[in-house]
């Protein structure tokens, strides 16, 4: 029996690992609608573009290089103004996703705040819409959709929306992605047994 | 391993013997066992069932500067058009056509929208004998067949999983065609017979 004990543990332990995939901070707290399609998301070269429930918006990179890329784009074109401490930098490429907004040093600053009090810190998400309708800007998602874009041109775009997303959200994103001529995206769902499940060709 | 201890009263057999009393180096293991094996269970049944999914989706290019609304334009016969509008506390309207359309309610169970999209996609075969359009790659082309559009129109207000559902059902029966437009102001007086402010 202790040989099958010893088994049952090896399982668990590679269960437990497996589960939770060594997974990353995870800003976002979405709970994804069913859908009976079957194809699975790609595990790079993907951005996820995450609207939670109370319609905050947040975007994440799957990869750790194009997250760095991404964010020294962000400094080098100026979007980014201010200086990041190392250990900002450090977390940020660390991160799955983050929600905080580029208007007036908040991202600079929340990279910055130290890691105790990091954790209180509530992201608010980031903005899918001009801030200023005049002129056009301050879109953050926008720029970020750039960033990534010109760190990996084969990037793919998923939104994952909360079942309790409001269409508004969603819309801004969408058409956000429009902006940049990105009018094919897949949308995070998960698995549900349907009455025929159909492959949706590519 | 999981062996019941039974040297705790040892001597008890010999008796009088000067030997001093031999603990055993076994401990009792089950209750632990047990709870690895739970534990075991427990992970097996989530690591199968959290499994995402992902739905490709296809949006008509936005009219730019250098793109003309004139230019994305395409003359369609109204028939084959549905418009499909995600309304609130989970209700779908929805009409075919454009002039003076009938403008019909509906839920998302699988009486509701999946008969009235299944019916849209054989309008055309049931009542003029017209032939499916072919999709897809080697389809060949047939001359005036029935390739039926659905247009979702979600409100503001629409939640998402809403949405996905109508998704859902699109590609459950199969339908060649479909977009999602922007909810509008003449949508609403269609609907509810007034002008509602739509906010942008």
């Amino acid at each position: 029996m202790t040989a099958m004990v010893d088994v049952a543990f090896l399982l668990l332990t590679f269960f437990i690992l497996t589960t939770t995939k060594f997974r990353e901070d995870q800003s976002a707290e979405v709970d994804t609608p069913s859908s009976v399609s079957s194809l699975t998301p790609p595990d790079k070269g993907l951005m996820t573009i995450s609207v939670d429930n109370e319609g905050r918006i947040f975007a994440g990179f799957s990869d750790i290089g194009t997250r760095e890329a991404a964010i020294q784009r962000m400094i080098s074109d100026e979007f980014i103004t201010g200086e990041i401490s190392e250990d900002g930098y450090k977390q940020f490429v660390s991160l799955e996703d983050f929600g905080v907004t580029l208007d007036k040093g908040e991202f600079v600053n929340w990279l910055n705040l130290p890691d105790s009090e990091k954790e209180e810190y509530v992201q608010e998400g980031m903005t899918a819409v001009a801030r200023d309708t005049l002129t056009g800007a301050g879109n953050d998602l926008k720029l970020w959709i750039r960033a990534g874009r010109l760190a990996d041109q084969r990037m793919r775009f998923a939104i994952k929306g909360d079942i309790d997303a409001s269409y508004k959200e969603i819309g801004d994103v969408i058409s956000t992605l429009q902006d940049w001529n990105i009018n094919q995206f897949s949308l995070i769902t998960e698995l549900e047994e349907g009455p025929s499940a159909v492959e949706v060709e590519e | 391993m999981a062996d019941v201890d039974s040297s705790s009263g040892g001597g008890r057999g010999k008796k009088g013997g000067p030997k001093t009393k031999k603990k055993s180096t076994k401990i009792d293991m089950t209750a632990m066992v047990d709870v690895a094996f739970l534990l075991l269970t427990f992970f097996v049944l989530t690591a199968t069932m959290s499994n995402n999914g992902v739905m490709e989706l296809t949006m008509p290019p936005k009219a730019k500067d250098d793109i003309k609304e004139e230019d994305l334009r395409v003359d369609i016969l109204e028939d084959k058009i549905m418009t499909i509008v995600l309304e609130d506390d989970d209700k779908i309207s929805y009409y075919v056509g454009i002039t003076n359309p009938e403008v019909l309610t509906t839920n998302y169970s699988s009486d509701g929208i999946r008969k009235v999209l299944v019916g849209h996609l054989t309008y055309g075969p049931r009542i003029n004998g017209q032939a499916r359009c072919e999709t897809g790659k080697g389809a060949r082309v047939v001359k005036n067949c029935w390739d039926p559009i659905f247009v979702i129109k979600p409100k503001k207000s629409s939640r998402y999983k809403n949405l996905v559902d109508l998704l859902d059902e699109l590609a459950i029966t199969e339908a060649p065609k479909y977009a999602i437009d922007k909810f509008t102001p003449e949508d609403s007086l269609l609907l509810i017979g007034e002008l509602e402010a739509v906010e942008e």
